[in-house]
């Protein structure tokens, strides 16, 4: 039998090679593009020298609603809907060990997109090199949102990518934008923490480093008891 | 076929009478009876349209639930905080009642449930036929893609209509069921008519607009994500930009002119942090986005046609 | 050795029943699963596939849950019904991808999956994309990806389906020669000539129950309520039906347009009795045959439908 650790790679290979062959990936090169351009004209038009780094956080906030869902939701969702899930369920896999796989594949892809759109548009738009604790919190937050993603698309096959969307949308940004503890349940809020968007001590970034990871832990969870269970 | 004593055989005679009676055969029949006239072929599109649409919770419902509960709120905010005064434009020295604002506030809200379905049906159905295969069966009969076009333009319509249109109906006919008397609700009828063209706006904006990125591309996930980013991404970049440079830039973000629309209509204009978008700006964004993506899906769907498309994969 | 285990098995999807309370068991060799649409045939091997858990009773494959258990998928080989697959990666990808998720060390896998694909008549399409097949490569693809780890029992649903002529002979001896290695072979298909071809054995699955296992002319000889029909070609069909009528077996006896058709209680004495009066009569027979020794008219049979 093949082990768990050979099974997730050459799952996660197979899912970045068929990524590679498809369009989704231009799909996402857009999108991350869209900030960069953004800032560079905005840059362009105002009357002082440098943008307002959150502004350009704000989109960046954007593009982290949109790629995981589209790499992560879509791919997970389309394997279950499509039932190409018999072909792997019906081999001598852990069952756990086809999302781990997908996300060891597409997590690098969105993290890959987000930093160095974020690199980018902060160098367009504020003639800024963005902080380590920046390219941090976006890559925590990508993964974060990812795992968010993965179980969403294991509950609602067919929406997955949909109603990822709608839940960036509908709640981890207004939450986030919300006073009070309610903030802590927000993934963007987090990320905005740690790159030192807020007042923040060192404490408070890692505590949200951590809140970021308890989240998706938890959707990870979710998603692991879901595919345990559900049947091709 | 006959047997050696069947019906009608005489043993008198040693004949058998011709049976009575006829025998029906029940296989298949070209159906022989009247057609529905071909210029209303669209109608059986869009109907099947809104039948899938309704068929699962997370296709339609779910967003019309959504609908459901934003009409409830401004309801009762419109009642229970009839004498309250709006924050909307008080910078600006505008003291407005937050019964009267309720209603043109809630319209982005309604967008946003407009947007959910967009997601889950609108900007997927057209790249959802071409990978299916469906077009084949389409053109296989005496579909015209025109009749394709606008039934799916219709059926997005209707189905956008439930939110964008009913939903601030019953909030402007709220609105006038707790007007303080009689002259007031009659002063007040008008809403009723700009609610409509509103709504109307909105609907065919929102119907149209996805299904034109549904045509852009063919795959499904593919085109939802480009009309996510469109929207969501592309629509804030020139809202932002539009403020800082030409209103009609920001004109572009789909929900602002919607709103821009909106304000003008019920006659809250007054200047704000926000960027200010020109009416005439929004309306030519709005047309010029229904009409771009018309075509595209148009486009789409004859050259599906001539080059036969319709292989499942 | 018993491979599959099935006792009293019911599976539910919501509220509709995909099999009812089934018990039976697969010692080895060719099965045919028949039935018609719904009937709970793709239920039944996905149960065995591990791909379902049983809602009531239990199902082992070797022995093991296969839902539960993993490593006796090693010994499965499943070719699914539905054509969707991996469309971007080409069909040695494809087959060598399956072949080392099902346990085929890395060095051997591609090795294996070119003779899998070979042994489909895939060898010159191989490298080509899975996006780019017509329906019968994309089956003979699909089985490929099922034998190429030399599993022990091969569970194929509706194999033949979209597969072109030629090929299907090709796909048939290719499950012969499985057979014939000793691998246990379930085969669900609506072509049933074909499952003649394959095996005699057959399991009838009917509304989610099995309605009839075994051998094809046990089964037949058992459903001794439904008259056996023969039909004769001859030049003086109604010397012979006048031969026959007066015998108690004789059912019912009619005329075709260049022969005859009788219905009868007994076939072997009235072929007995046939050939007696087709001597003694000088009868000139063109054709001599019964239209119900085929699955087709048994399937019939036991599920209601007369032809």
């Amino acid at each position: 039998m093949i082990g768990s650790l050979a099974t997730t790679r050459l799952i996660a290979a197979v899912t970045l090679r068929r990524l590679v062959r498809g369009r989704a990936l231009w799909v996402g090169g857009i999108v991350a593009a869209m900030p960069i351009a953004f800032a560079a004209l905005l840059h362009e038009r105002q009357a002082r020298a440098t943008m307002n780094i959150t502004d350009v956080t704000a989109f960046e906030t954007l593009v982290l609603a949109v790629l995981p869902a589209l790499f992560v939701a879509s791919s997970i969702g389309e394997e279950i809907e499509d039932r190409t899930t018999t072909y792997l369920w019906s081999r001598p896999i852990p069952r756990w060990a086809v999302l781990v796989g997908k996300l060891v594949g597409l997590v690098p892809v969105v993290i890959a997109l987000v930093l160095p759109s974020w690199f980018l548009a902060l160098q367009a738009g504020a003639r800024m090199t963005p902080s380590a604790a920046s390219f941090g919190a976006f890559a925590v937050g990508a993964f974060a949102l990812s795992l968010v993603a993965a179980t969403i698309a294991t509950l609602v096959p067919k929406h997955g990518m949909a109603l990822m969307i709608c839940y960036m949308l509908f709640f981890d940004l207004p939450v986030g934008a919300l006073p009070g503890s309610l903030q802590e349940l927000s993934v963007t809020h987090h990320v905005r923490v740690i790159a030192d968007m807020l007042d923040r001590t060192a404490e408070s970034a890692g505590l949200a480093a951590l809140g970021c990871i308890l989240i998706g832990g938890l959707w990870l969870a979710i998603g692991l008891v879901r595919v345990r269970r559900l049947e091709a | 076929m006959t047997e050696l004593e069947g019906p009608g055989f005489s043993p008198e005679t040693g004949t058998t009478e011709a049976p009575v009676g006829a025998i029906h055969d029940l296989g298949y029949k070209r159906y022989l009876g009247t057609r529905r006239d071909p210029r209303t072929r669209w109608r059986v599109i869009a109907r099947e349209q809104v039948a899938s649409a309704w068929k699962f919770w997370w296709r339609f419902k779910a967003a019309f639930g959504l609908a459901a509960i934003i009409t409830a709120i401004a309801g009762g905010m419109m009642l229970f905080t009839s004498d309250r005064k709006s924050s909307l434009g008080r910078a600006q020295g505008f003291a407005m009642q937050l019964i009267d604002t309720t209603l043109p506030e809630s319209i982005i809200w309604f967008c946003r449930a407009g947007f959910v379905v967009s997601l889950t049906i609108g900007a997927t159905v057209v790249a959802s036929d071409v990978q299916s295969g469906a077009f084949t069966f389409y053109f296989a009969r005496s579909v015209k893609p025109h009749h394709y076009v606008i039934g799916k333009l219709a059926g997005m319509c209707a189905l956008l209509a439930l939110i964008l249109v009913a939903g601030p109906l019953v909030i402007a006919g709220l609105r006038l069921g707790v007007s303080d008397d009689v002259d007031q609700l009659v002063d007040l009828l008008p809403i009723l008519w700009k609610t409509l063209v509103i709504g109307g706006v909105a609907t065919l904006a929102y119907a149209a607009v996805p299904l034109g990125f549904s045509a852009l591309m063919p795959n499904r996930r593919n085109a939802l994500a480009l009309w996510a980013a469109y929207y969501l991404v592309f629509g804030a970049m020139v809202y932002e930009l539009g403020k800082v440079s030409s209103g009609s830039l920001a004109a572009l973000d789909l929900p602002r002119a919607v709103q821009t629309i909106t304000y003008a209509l019920f006659d809250l204009n007054f200047r704000s942090r926000d960027a200010q978008i020109p009416v005439a700006a929004a309306v030519a964004s709005l047309a010029g986005h229904v009409v771009v993506a018309v075509a595209l899906v148009s486009y789409q769907v004859r050259r599906a046609q001539r080059t036969g498309v319709g292989g499942a994969s | 050795m018993t491979v599959v285990s099935v006792d009293n098995c019911s599976k539910w999807y919501g509220h509709v029943l995909g099999i009812s309370d089934i018990t039976w068991q697969l010692r080895g060799g060719v099965v045919g699963l028949l039935g018609p649409n719904g009937a709970g045939k793709s239920t039944l091997i996905k149960l065995m596939a591990g791909l379902l858990r049983p809602s009531r009773g239990s199902l082992a494959v070797f022995g093991e849950t296969p839902f539960h258990h993993p490593e006796v998928r090693r010994r499965i080989g499943y070719a699914p019904e539905h054509e969707k697959t991996w469309d971007e990666l080409t069909a040695i990808e494809l087959v060598t991808a399956m072949a080392r998720l099902a346990g085929v060390p890395r060095e051997r896998a591609g090795k294996a999956a070119e003779a899998a694909l070979a042994a489909m008549g895939m060898t010159d399409a191989m490298r080509r994309r899975v996006k780019g097949f017509s329906k019968g490569m994309r089956q003979r693809t699909k089985l490929a990806t099922a034998i190429a780890h030399d599993p022990d029992f091969l569970l194929l649903d509706e194999p033949l389906t979209g597969v072109d002529p030629i090929a299907r002979i090709d796909i048939v001896r290719q499950i012969t020669r499985l057979a014939a290695a000793g691998k246990t072979i379930v085969v669900s298909s609506h072509v049933l000539y074909e499952i003649e071809a394959l095996t005699h054995e057959i399991v009838v699955i009917h509304r989610g129950q099995v309605l009839a296992e075994g051998n094809v002319y046990e089964i037949r000889r058992l459903i001794d309520r439904h008259a056996h029909r023969i039909r004769i070609e001859c030049d003086r069909p109604r010397v012979l039906a006048t031969a026959l009528a007066i015998e108690p077996h004789v059912m019912k006896i009619s005329f075709e347009r260049t022969g005859v058709l009788i219905e009868t209680r007994e076939p072997d004495r009235c072929y007995d009795q046939l050939a007696t009066a087709v001597l003694e009569h000088g009868i000139a027979v063109t054709a001599l045959g019964s239209p119900d020794n085929n699955l087709g008219a048994l399937f019939d049979y036991l599920t209601g439908n007369r032809r």
